[in-house]
């Protein structure tokens, strides 16, 4: 199965919030089927744990040669995924098209996953972490994801790796002729070691990177805490961790209750 | 171990450190959902009614409940917005009401004790039977909405008697467009204006190259079936954009969209500029205008009407029609139209001799450069607050990409006294520009038409409008299909006739047009007034009697062929799941009072047929009677079972204009609007300027008064936020559109950062703002400081906040009292001449609260 890619096209966006709005439908459709939680219940709160696209609307510039810019904030689906390789339950897993997603049953709810994530985003509600899971559920069974089967404009687009990143290029080569601004396709290319290549890319004018709150360097010192407990060992670790990563050390605890619940599992 | 929250862990620090036996990693199980779960989901076509809109689109029913609504891309344009994403947050609102109400304390109190249907019925229908029997059922009148019982509705009121049905177009923009579009392309009664439609044309964005965005924002003011689709294709097929608007819209575009921040108010002299460099440019291709337009047309200026006509035969739709044909000038002297075809000159003052007189006519076009020369784009600069190399870059990107371009139309744009004046200039440049019919220029949209349910007999009485357009001549454009303010007006003086009953289908008058506390006062003068609504409004405050509406998802509807699209579309909403509670769908309702209301053989005529098969009935009905596509178009329409199995059709995209004028041309220099000027002047009328028929500049009312703004004042606007509404009904209250309001502080009000700053204000400051001019009604708002905003401007989303007459927004659990609602703070004006519905055409002030 190839890899699978979601594209955020700036250029035809009509700021409709029709993608954003749609998760959080899609997400409380999910809660009725698997959780048994009636949408009218659900419907009657916000719910901002199962949002898992939202806006972030900050103003530029300087009256008159000013305007507002919506960043969209969501899971990159990093092909490096930090967050998955912090989970000391193994709770985030790689769905074979590349989807990385929290499983809320196994999730401790320890944040390690919010802290090793360079962009910011699973939240942690109820003892439970929340992000972007790709609408798996959805586009293991051949449908769009719920942002993408929303988007009145082709704004947000989907499919595999190759399909995504060939419209992805052809519209950003457009974009640069029409309005001689270099067009970039933000994740297509690798974004730095700690991520690797983004499967959720952005169709966006270069010069309009930070505007749109898209990092070129994301990292956190977490992992890098993480790596050398792993190479030095625990003591080691925990001394360079004290008052900085303490999760880790958290981690570790959660860890060994984990494995001993486990254990006594095999001996029931 | 018990269990450790990690912030207690995390106090216990490194001493803590658990031991290294790290196991083998639990199995994850991610949720695995296969095809049989889809497969369990049930689909209904529905069309979204979330706005006026009706975007075609699919719900899902899983287990009894709709759980998701998502565009039906049966159709070309298939495309949904926010809104219908999160229709099932509206849907089961738990504060929807959902039983029949009577009310219990004062109007406008907000109380109401529960009722049965039969109780609240024999209520409305023992006072409509009792005024029909008095012979005063044109005391009744009739407001519907997008959501009422489409082919039935408003047969039972012509049935009835009343020739008041009362739209509510009148504070969108169905004052000021049909007459500012249809001066131009004709098709209006200029007596009593029934117009060219709101919905005559489209921008065709798909395939534009350079839009101006003016009285409109795309994404704001939100249609994605098929304007927001459209427009999403145009910017991905290189589309550029100018937005002329006070406030920075993000809806257009954020990045590479160029901002034209405008003083409110001063459109006008924005397209003024505009056509001033045109002319002057020559930006204008001559052959177009020889052939489409009146622009040779040869005017006695001393009359302002064309110096010499006949009426001649013409061949069109194989039919014989009567065509005006005008004298023009040639290279041999002067003639007919007809005689000379393009040949004719398009400029200049030509002599013509009229039984033995000589007089120095101009030509339309050469008139029209005269009126215009004193706008100059450095004029324009200075009224609009605009840069003035802006307007003329606007003016080159115009003629660079014609005809493959556009001057949007408008929409909800009935703001300011000057508001047909500025329908008209768009018309006129885009009809200059020649990009009317054109490809990626503006459109005429497809309707289909349909055979009647209910036949009623004509209704002798005028209405309200009628009456109104003949003898009142404050209005003598008024719409008469949109005239609620006119109606609020008649009410309030007894003229024409008195006012006793109000029956409101989902209008919410209160809150959405200009004047609120006049129109509560009405409310309080007549006898009875009824609600059909699922939602609470300000209107509904004022209700006797609220009869509980179902939403779309809830009820079948009548087949529907009318949209804001170039292609002719047909199709029909079907129900999803039952009404909640005890709500009923409106076919139902008006049934019920047909029922109770009508003589037993006058209910049998005209009901007996629903009575007996349901919607089937009107569906047949509607079906048979097919029309206004063409017989290509036509013997492709479905059957009447595929569509109400969910078929959308579309038909073919036609690249025309209809031209309705009496010349056969788009009529840059209007001859209808030319002889209503004469007729104005001649009764003396205090507005006559206003029908002028050459571009001149009418200022609206706030600059009538003075041509500077203190610093603590400002002009209201507003514009849709996309997540909400008209009003606000369908949106306020729904829980999914919440966290996005809340970020964009979507119930403040906006204003420019360095005019606040000076006013010492900072962001989250809660203010008061009062208009001096109706001083005993303040609102209390949060303001957010902006770059985005023009200094005169005050921005705030249309239908977010609760306002002024906030007493409903105690029956909502989440929606907040208070705000900014402007509508609320206005005195009870009427745009000149067209009664339009003058939405932010006043100042107000603000103070720190």
């Amino acid at each position: 199965m190839s890899v699978n890619m979601k594209c955020y096209d700036t250029t035809p966006c009509i700021r409709c919030f029709a993608c954003m709005v749609g998760c959080s439908a899609e997400n409380r459709l999910r809660l009725q089927r698997e959780e048994h939680i009636g949408v009218e219940k659900s419907v009657q709160s916000k719910l901002e744990h199962q949002s898992h696209l939202t806006p972030r609307r900050k103003e530029i510039g300087v009256f008159p040669d000013s305007r507002q810019v919506t960043a969209f904030h969501h899971c990159n689906h990093c092909e490096n995924a930090p967050c998955l390789e912090i989970c000391p339950v193994d709770a985030i897993t790689r769905r074979e098209g590349g989807e990385i997603v929290i499983n809320q049953d196994p999730c401790i709810g320890c944040s390690s996953c919010v802290d090793a994530c360079p962009f910011d985003v699973p939240v942690v509600t109820d003892g439970k972490a929340y992000k972007c899971h790709g609408c798996y559920d959805r586009v293991e069974n051949g449908l769009k994801p719920s942002c993408v089967n929303v988007c009145p404009t082709e704004a947000m687009f989907s499919g595999t790796k190759e399909e995504v990143l060939k419209e992805a290029y052809k519209r950003a080569k457009l974009y640069t002729k029409v309005t001689g601004k270099e067009h970039i396709v933000y994740g297509a290319d690798k974004v730095n070691d700690y991520v690797g290549t983004l499967r959720w890319v952005t169709i966006i004018p270069k010069e309009d990177l930070e505007a749109y709150q898209l990092d070129t360097h994301p990292t956190r010192p977490v992992m890098q805490a993480r790596e050398i407990a792993k190479n030095v060992g625990v003591v080691g670790a925990a001394a360079v961790a004290v008052g900085s990563v303490g999760h880790l050390i958290y981690w570790l605890s959660k860890r060994k209750e984990k494995v001993s619940q486990e254990e006594g599992k095999d001996h029931e | 171990m018990g269990k450790t929250s990690r912030r207690d862990f995390l106090k216990g620090g490194a001493a803590t450190v658990a031991g290294t036996a790290l196991g083998i990693p639990a199995a994850a199980n991610a949720k695995t959902i296969t095809s049989a779960d889809f497969a369990r989901e049930k689909k209904v076509t529905v069309l979204c009614r979330m706005c006026a809109q009706k975007c075609p689109a699919v719900a899902t029913v899983l287990d009894g409940r709709v759980v998701r609504l998502e565009p039906n891309m049966g159709t070309p344009y298939g495309a949904i917005c926010g809104r219908a994403a999160g229709a099932v947050g509206t849907l089961y609102d738990a504060d929807r009401i959902t039983t029949p109400l009577i009310r219990t304390g004062e109007r406008g109190e907000g109380k109401f004790r529960k009722a049965s249907w039969g109780e609240a019925l024999d209520m409305v229908a023992k006072k409509m039977k009792e005024l029909r029997e008095e012979g005063d059922a044109k005391s009744v009148a009739y407001l519907p909405r997008f959501s009422s019982a489409g082919g039935l509705d408003k047969g039972f009121f012509h049935l009835y008697g009343t020739p008041n049905i009362v739209g509510y177009g009148d504070t969108c923009f169905g004052s000021s467009l049909p007459v500012g579009f249809g001066a131009v392309m004709g098709g209006t009664n200029m007596s009593a204006v029934a117009g060219p439609g709101t919905s005559a044309v489209s921008a065709d964005h798909e395939f534009a190259k350079y839009g101006v965005l003016i009285q409109r924002n795309v994404g704001g003011a939100l249609v994605c079936h098929p304007w927001g689709k459209t427009y999403g294709a145009g910017k991905k097929n290189g589309m550029e954009v100018v937005v002329v608007d006070p406030r920075k819209p993000s809806e257009a575009g954020e990045s590479l969209t160029d901002w034209a921040p405008i003083k409110p108010g001063t459109d006008a002299a924005f397209l003024l500029g505009l056509m001033n460099e045109i002319f002057t440019k020559k930006y204008y291709d001559e052959k177009h205008l020889l052939k489409k337009t009146n622009a040779d047309m040869l005017i006695n200026p001393e009359t302002g009407l064309p110096v010499v006509t006949q009426i001649i035969k013409k061949m069109k739709k194989g039919k014989e029609i009567d065509v005006e044909d005008y004298y023009v000038a040639t290279s041999s002297g002067v003639g007919f139209k007809s005689e000379y075809h393009e040949n004719t000159k398009l400029l200049g003052e030509h002599e013509v001799e009229v039984e033995g007189v000589v007089i120095r006519c101009k030509t339309a076009l050469q008139l029209m450069i005269d009126s215009c020369s004193k706008y100059t784009p450095e004029w324009a600069a200075k009224e609009t607050t605009l840069d003035v190399t802006q307007i003329r870059k606007i003016a080159k990107k115009l003629n660079d990409a014609k005809p493959a371009c556009f001057l949007e139309r408008g929409y909800r744009s009935e703001r300011y006294a000057n508001s047909m004046r500025e329908k008209l200039l768009i018309t006129q440049i885009n009809a200059i520009l020649g990009v009317y019919g054109h490809k990626g220029g503006v459109i005429q949209n497809g309707k289909v038409k349909f055979g009647k349910a209910i036949h009623a007999p004509k209704v002798t009485d005028p209405s309200i409008a009628k009456w109104m357009a003949k003898h009142d001549k404050d209005k003598p454009f008024v719409n008469v299909k949109f005239y609620r303010r006119a109606w609020v007006e008649a009410i309030l003086t007894d003229k024409p006739y008195k006012q006793r009953l109000g029956f409101f289908w989902g209008q919410n008058i209160v809150g959405g047009s200009v004047g609120a506390s006049k129109i509560t006062d009405a409310l309080k003068k007549l006898e009875m007034v009824v609600c059909v609504s699922p939602y609470w409004n300000e209107t509904t405050m004022f209700a006797d009697v609220i009869l509980p509406d179902a939403t779309f998802m809830e009820r079948d509807e009548c087949l529907n062929g009318k949209w804001k699209s170039p292609l002719a579309t047909l199709g029909v909403n079907r129900k999803a799941v039952e009404p909640l509670g005890e709500s009923k769908d409106g076919y139902w309702i008006v049934n019920e009072l047909a029922k109770r209301i009508f003589p037993a053989d006058v209910y049998e005529e005209h009901f007996g047929d629903y009575n007996r098969e349901g919607m089937m009935a009107i569906w047949q009905k509607q079906y048979d009677g097919i029309h206004g596509v063409t017989p290509k178009e036509k013997a492709t329409i479905p059957s009447l079972q595929e569509l109400l199995d969910g078929r959308v059709w579309a038909g073919d995209k036609h690249y025309k204009i209809k031209v309705k004028t009496k010349t056969g041309k788009m009529e840059i220099y209007s001859t209808s609007l030319a002889k209503k000027y004469n007729e104005l002047k001649e009764i003396g009328s205090k507005d006559a300027e206003y029908a002028n028929p050459l571009p001149v500049y009418d200022k609206p009312f706030f600059l009538q008064e003075k041509s500077n703004l203190a610093n603590d004042e400002f002009v209201p606007i507003t514009g849709f936020h996309p997540l909400g509404t008209f009003t606000g009904q369908q949106t306020k209250n729904n829980m999914l559109f919440k966290s996005i309001f809340e970020e964009h502080h979507a119930d403040h009000i906006f204003i420019n950062k360095k005019k606040g700053e000076s006013l010492g204000l900072k962001n989250g400051d809660k203010v008061t703002i009062y208009n001096p001019k109706l001083p005993s009604i303040v609102s209390t708002a949060k303001v957010m400081l902006s770059e985005t905003v023009q200094a005169d401007a005050m921005f705030s989303y249309y239908g977010v906040a609760a306002g002024a007459f906030d007493g409903f927004a105690k029956h909502l659990h989440h929606h907040k009292t208070g705000g900014f609602n402007p509508n609320h703070l206005t005195e009870f004006l009427f745009s000149p001449l067209t009664a339009g519905n003058p939405a932010q055409d006043f100042t107000v002030k603000i103070r720190r609260a």
